[in-house]
């Protein structure tokens, strides 16, 4: 029993590993799903010294992620669906350290409407409601990008970041950051979110 | 012979810098308890007169699990130095983790801690995964890294040693 429950957690926590890693691979080695929309490649925006890179997760393996961590299928799966990316950035060589907000970041949709991203914040203050496990909580939590960051030259940082669009969209994300006073703006187009599993 | 050393050459220009960040004013650490897996409780400040490099990681986080086999290096590259290395881990079982330990190539020697609640990630103010602090042979937390890092990189290695000289 006990070494079942391990290998579903290895398993669900080595896939997840796999998908945040090489995403754009996976299709590659899945000619037998030719048929289904083309999966969402990484993106990567360099700018001042400062890199961005962007992968859209598949739904199956970021639930298989909160199953793993105690979540229920239904929440899981609800959470993932929700066009979740994984976001790294790097001051690589800023004139100084850089700090960004989250809550400043915007995704355009299609129609032009901006929308703000969730941060994890937003999700454990619903988790925490659901009175989940201290285990799930701090799996969630600490997977997610932090909300806020100061990011010193040599800095990165990554997580997950949920953008609430439907599965297959495609948005546009506008970046901010701030580095010496300046306040630094850029958007990476046509991002599109993972198809429907 | 020259194409394929100007290919390293490139590509060692090409990787980010491998620094920790001094920070200028000098905290204590927090005195924090440790369980530490397949060892004894652990507080930090029994590791007083030693630099003691603090890493908070998962298993699940990509950059954490790449700058692992580096830590375990920096560890051989540090042998006769007043020095180690205490990996906390964020929130998982120690079965997971003393897993993990023997799946890295080279496998993990240095000391693996438990942090069930994340108590630990708290008391250092840690925002993101994986954060690394190194504290000072006086228990002061001396510099700072955010996000994966290269620790045997010569860079890091000579800031380190120059620390347990201090």
């Amino acid at each position: 029993m006990r070494g079942e429950r391990l290998a579903v957690r290895f398993a669900a926590a080595a896939t997840v590993l796999s998908l945040i890693v090489v995403a754009g691979d996976v299709t590659a080695q899945e000619p037998s799903n030719a048929h289904l929309p083309p999966k969402p490649q990484p993106r990567e925006l360099r700018h001042e010294g400062v890199v961005i890179k962007i992968t859209s997760l598949l739904i199956e393996p970021v639930a298989g992620f909160l199953i793993g961590r105690g979540f229920t299928t239904p929440v899981a799966q609800r959470y993932a669906a929700s066009c979740v990316i994984r976001v790294v950035i790097s001051n690589e060589s800023a004139p100084s350290n850089i700090g960004y907000d989250l809550r400043a970041w915007r995704a355009r949709r299609a129609d032009g409407a901006l929308v703000a991203l969730h941060t994890r914040e937003d999700w454990m203050t619903q988790w925490r409601a659901a009175a989940l496990p201290a285990a799930s909580l701090i799996g969630f939590e600490w997977s997610q990008l932090p909300t806020q960051q100061v990011l010193d030259i040599g800095d990165s940082t990554n997580g997950m970041v949920n953008t609430g669009l439907p599965p297959a969209s495609r948005f546009d994300l506008l970046f901010e950051w701030m580095a010496e006073g300046k306040t630094y703006r850029i958007d990476m187009k046509g991002i599109d979110c993972a198809p429907p599993s | 012979m020259s194409a394929a050393f100007l290919c390293v050459a490139l590509a060692a220009a090409a990787e980010a810098p491998q620094t920790l960040t001094p920070l200028g004013e000098l905290k204590a650490a927090p005195d924090i308890a440790l369980d530490i897996v397949e060892g004894a409780k652990l507080k930090l400040t029994d590791l007083r007169g030693k630099v003691v490099v603090v890493n908070f990681w998962a298993t699940w986080c990509p950059p954490c699990k790449r700058e692992m086999p580096s830590l375990e290096r920096l560890k051989g590259l540090m042998k006769g130095e007043p020095f180690e290395i205490v990996a906390i881990n964020a929130g998982e079982e120690e079965d997971d983790i003393a897993g993990f330990r023997g799946s890295v190539d080279p496998p993990l020697t240095f000391k693996l801690a438990l942090d069930r609640k994340a108590d630990a990630m708290q008391a250092f103010s840690v925002a993101g995964l994986p954060s690394t602090f190194v504290i000072d042979r006086q228990g002061r937390i001396a510099f700072r890294a955010l996000g994966g890092r290269k620790f045997d990189d010569p860079a890091i290695v000579a800031t380190l040693k120059a620390l347990a000289a201090k």
